[in-house]
């Protein structure tokens, strides 16, 4: 390798590192860019890096195995990864988890509020799952069940036409070959799933008559308590904002306060209280989404109102 | 921009960089004249974090052998000049496209296998910080009051795990440096001045 690549490569690294542990400054991330455009080969370089950090992503795995149940404990396998020489005895240990006959092992994955996770599944399939999520995993032979309990997730299915990956969320189960797709579950709306990729076909659980509902790429199919779930044409933009959280953000376009109020909610402790007096004011942009202070802060700012911390709640007035 | 390239990374962590290996060797049995090998790679990624559409690439395996290829005969072009050592060439490259399926998706036990496998060969506190921050999923501060050391340090010890890692993964194997250099020097031999077009 030459010099002058490995120097590269180790400036890539350093970027990367930057980038990933906590935002650049406004001037750093102007001299980033210019590193970048300053040779065709750094573009390639940070791809790179930025592909070592997230390969390190795999191993949050827990894997599905009977001794996995509910919190998957990250410090044992930190522990096992951390003492050296232990790789193959972790593998193993997954090996066996996977290969268990007979039984069908089950377990499940939760967020905390305001805690975004990647889980890579025995499969290869990857479920991002947003704030205050609940999510159960059985794997059989047949079929790859998953129950959305609570929250919302994002199912990256790896492709596996004899093997169909079928998320139950309430009454409404939606089937998968290989595809790419979110389904929500939130208190006071209903079921909602929202396709990026490919084709999933819905069906409510228990109507044995009720006819599947296919959608396709861009689609959102919408599944309300006691009415026939009914789909709608997402425009690209409006699939990239709902998709925002899987960022750490949130995004608004000409929503009111109180519904921004709702959407922060979800991700944090810390309320934010629209007074009636400024409610009807609606407010676009991209927001940090565990930052609902700065938010206000920002609403504040543009629609001239204040802003103000009390306690656990901050106010807009 | 910042998340465009996060989606890229995570992307090529899954569809690239474990085929990385096997690319490096694919190149390294086809020497060519003054194109060094690091490029080559390092273009092939550059081509996939300017892609219009990653999620519209099937069989991204296939895709960066052809990239790779594709960026040599480009080269080639424009030189017009191609040195083949008898034990390769440019055909080296093709991939026939069916059978694709088996090979393409990493299997999973073989895919945690290769990152503990790196991760293991890394100094302690290079792996730490990353199990912690890119494991784990903690913020710097946290990485840093469990470790007992500053910010900063956490930063200094990624940084270079990064670095490591970089060229663990790209080699599938053990980190040695200048591992292509000597291949490239074989080049001298044999050199087939016809242009391919």
């Amino acid at each position: 390798m030459s010099l002058k690549n490995q120097e590269i490569d180790g400036l890539a690294a350093d970027w990367a590192t930057r980038r990933d542990l906590g935002g650049l400054a406004p001037a750093e991330e102007a001299e980033f860019q210019n590193w970048l455009a300053a040779d065709r080969r750094h573009l390639g370089a940070y791809g790179r890096a930025e592909a070592v950090l997230s390969r390190l992503e795999r191993l949050n795995v827990t894997a599905q195995g009977p001794c996995e149940n509910a919190q998957p404990s990250g410090l044992n396998r930190r522990r096992l990864i951390l003492a050296g020489g232990a790789a193959a005895s972790v593998a193993a240990a997954i090996g066996v988890a996977l290969r268990m006959p007979g039984s069908v092992p089950e377990s499940t994955f939760s967020t905390a509020i305001g805690q975004i996770r990647q889980v890579v599944l025995a499969d290869g399939s990857v479920i991002f799952l947003n704030t205050d999520t609940k999510i159960r995993v059985r794997f059989t032979e047949q079929v790859r069940d998953i129950s959305l309990l609570q929250g919302e997730a994002q199912f990256d299915v790896a492709k596996n036409k004899k093997r169909p990956f079928i998320v139950s969320a309430g009454d409404t189960r939606v089937r998968a070959v290989g595809t790419s797709f979110t389904v929500s579950m939130l208190p006071k709306r209903p079921i909602q799933v929202l396709v990026k990729e490919g084709v999933v076909e819905l069906q409510r659980a228990d109507a044995a008559t009720a006819i599947p509902v296919r959608a396709g790429a861009n689609i959102q199919a919408i599944a309300p308590i006691g009415a026939p779930i009914v789909t709608v044409a997402v425009p690209e933009e409006k699939l990239v904002r709902d998709l925002a959280w899987q960022r750490g953000r949130i995004a608004l376009d000409n929503q009111s306060l109180e519904d921004a109020a709702d959407e922060f909610a979800r991700y944090s402790e810390v309320r934010i209280v629209v007074d009636p007096a400024v409610s009807g004011k609606t407010i676009t942009g991209l927001f940090a989404s565990n930052d609902p202070v700065a938010f206000a802060k920002a609403a504040a700012t543009v629609l001239k109102l204040k802003a103000e911390v009390r306690g656990s709640e901050v106010w807009l007035f | 921009m910042s998340e465009d390239f996060r989606e890229r990374g995570r992307w090529l962590a899954r569809n690239v960089l474990p085929h990385e290996a096997l690319l490096r060797a694919k190149l390294g049995r086809m020497c060519l004249y003054d194109l060094d090998i690091e490029d080559v790679i390092q273009e092939t990624y550059a081509r996939f974090m300017t892609h219009p559409s990653l999620d519209s690439i099937r069989y991204p395996r296939q895709y960066a052998l052809l990239t790779a290829r594709a960026i040599i005969i480009d080269h080639v072009r424009h030189s017009r000049v191609v040195s083949i050592t008898s034990s390769g060439n440019l055909e080296m490259l093709e991939i026939p496209a069916p059978d694709i399926n088996s090979e393409e998706r990493v299997e999973f036990q073989q895919e945690i296998q290769a990152v503990m496998t790196a991760l293991d060969q890394l100094p302690k506190m290079c792996r730490e910080t990353l199990v912690l921050r890119r494991v784990e999923g903690l913020p710097q501060r946290e990485v840093a009051r469990r470790l007992n050391i500053s910010e900063k340090t956490v930063e200094k010890h990624m940084a270079t795990g990064v670095r490591l890692l970089i060229k663990l993964f790209g080699r599938g194997g053990k980190v040695r440096a200048n591992s292509s250099t000597t291949q490239d020097m074989d080049c001298s031999e044999d050199v087939a001045k016809k242009p391919r077009d």
